[in-house]
């Protein structure tokens, strides 16, 4: 026979959670960040395998053709987009040099640690492109960080960081902020089209691309599917900058201003959600490389 | 019911959530199975409506746990208790109201009872978040939503079927009564 006390206990029990549900703000709800990420570990056991055998038997599978080739082609676009961002970098220095004239200090490119973590949950709506991956503080990773994906394609921003655990939003994840981008007119030199690109939810990025004119003959620059648009926004850790975000795949006019272009671009490795290891990017020196960081 | 086995089982199904939901999302898009909510359905196609309620309100907290949002004004996602386990205990009444005209021993069954409770619970997870976008920076849309619930559901229910054939043996190692066993069934003779 139950006390009227213990009778009580799971109707207040779902009023209380119902409080929480519609009135407290998600602001007030921080303690519970720690707790999931808690959760989340506990079951990693079981997540983290399952997600491996069906990543691994799914249509999804990660590499082009062998392992020894996926490491050369990683290293060769990860020298590739230190070039350009070394170059990109000098550009700003010189004309920050230009601007100040005095001998400030200036940042070099920050160096980055390399991580390579399983992932062990999506979130329970993977439209929200939330990523759970097995690496947290402890391994020194922070909010500074980017993920990637093989190919050192950028997967997303480590957006929460936990003890043993962190968390990534998706670039394409339709919960993502706009991205600036520059489409690589030359792959060679860090010269291109700006564009700000938005997540359509669909695994691409769609959005206007600026205007630019050929200094000879004055005739506009036109995007063209199958360039490699690379990431060049303020707003993200430098380390990041000129790291792949895709190809384009269309170009179409503008419907509200027909001489400008629209693109899409997609990024090289489909399904970014579907990932079963990422390689995280962190900066070694965190106060270095803030940008737009997390609030 | 055994809460030590159910604790086990909710690892087990907590753990396939989070590691197939990406993997098993159907093409570019967001629909995919519920395990967690398959395994509230079988739950409450034999337990009483307590212990029903009890685990709709655990398996609910545990997947608001572990399912971040994003707000638009904060880089970092932000947890919100609450939501998933409203919306999992009305779900879970539904089951309990229907499972009385049900063929328990049927695995279609399940697919059944998780694919309507589901929808039930996707209904009230937007209603939950349509009120929570007035407290909270946050970009919600019913439209969509409402169709990714419906689709869902039903991929939900699809996938209750080949579970079915898992859990209902476990009935006994759960401590809930079996398919076999008959409110009026013959006294054993022997």
């Amino acid at each position: 026979m139950q006390t009227p006390l213990i009778q009580r206990v799971l109707p207040v029990t779902i009023l209380i959670l119902g409080a929480l549900a519609l009135v407290v703000p998600g602001r007030y709800q921080w303690w519970a960040t720690s707790l999931g990420s808690t959760v989340t570990v506990l079951v990693a056991p079981v997540s983290g395998p399952v997600r491996a055998v069906a990543t691994w038997l799914g249509p999804n599978r990660a590499g082009s053709s062998d392992e020894a080739n996926r490491v050369f082609e990683d290293e060769l676009e990860r020298i590739k987009s230190e070039l350009l961002r070394t170059q990109q970098e000098n550009d700003r220095l010189r004309q920050t040099i230009r601007d100040l004239q005095s001998g400030l200090a200036l940042q070099d490119n920050a160096p980055v640690r390399q991580l390579e973590a399983p992932v062990i949950g999506t979130g329970s709506d993977p439209g929200t492109g939330m990523l759970t991956v097995r690496a947290g503080t402890r391994e020194g990773v922070n909010t500074d960080g980017v993920a990637l994906a093989p190919g050192l394609q950028l997967l997303g921003r480590v957006v929460a960081v936990a003890e043993r655990t962190s968390t990534v939003r998706s670039i394409t994840a339709k919960s993502s902020e706009a991205i600036t981008a520059m489409i690589m007119i030359n792959s060679e030199v860090a010269d291109g089209l700006r564009c700000t690109l938005t997540p359509v939810g669909d695994g691409t990025l769609r959005g206007p691309v600026s205007d630019r004119r050929d200094p000879g003959t004055n005739s506009p620059i036109e995007p063209v599917a199958g360039q490699l648009v690379r990431l060049d926004d303020p707003l993200w850790p430098r380390s990041s900058r000129m790291l792949k975000l895709g190809v384009v795949e269309s170009v179409e006019p503008s419907p509200n201003q027909p001489l400008r272009r629209i693109v899409t671009v997609r990024p090289t490795v489909l399904e970014l959600d579907r990932l079963s290891d990422v390689i995280l990017w962190t900066p070694l020196e965190p106060g270095n490389d803030k940008a737009g960081g997390a609030k | 019911m055994r809460v030590v086995a159910l604790a086990l089982l909710t690892w087990i199904f907590m753990g396939l959530e989070l590691g197939l939901k990406g993997p098993l999302s159907l093409g570019a898009s967001s629909v995919s199975p519920s395990f967690v909510f398959v395994l509230l359905t079988y739950v409450a196609m034999a337990a009483t409506p307590r212990q029903t309620a009890w685990a709709a309100l655990a398996l609910g907290v545990l997947t608001d746990l572990t399912n971040p949002y994003a707000l638009q004004d904060r880089l970092s996602p932000v947890v919100v208790v609450g939501p998933n386990a409203i919306a999992f205990l009305l779900g879970a009444q539904l089951v309990l109201t229907l499972r009385g005209v049900m063929i328990r021993r049927n695995p279609f069954t399940l697919g059944f009872l998780a694919c309507t409770g589901q929808l039930v619970a996707s209904v009230t997870l937007v209603g939950i978040f349509g009120v929570r976008s007035l407290i909270d920076n946050q970009h919600w849309a019913a439209s969509p939503h409402l169709w990714g619930g419906l689709k869902n559901a039903l991929y939900t229910g699809v996938a209750a079927v080949p579970l079915a054939l898992v859990l209902m043996p476990l009935g006994p190692f759960l401590g809930l009564p079996g398919p076999q066993a008959r409110r009026f069934a013959r006294p054993n003779s022997t």
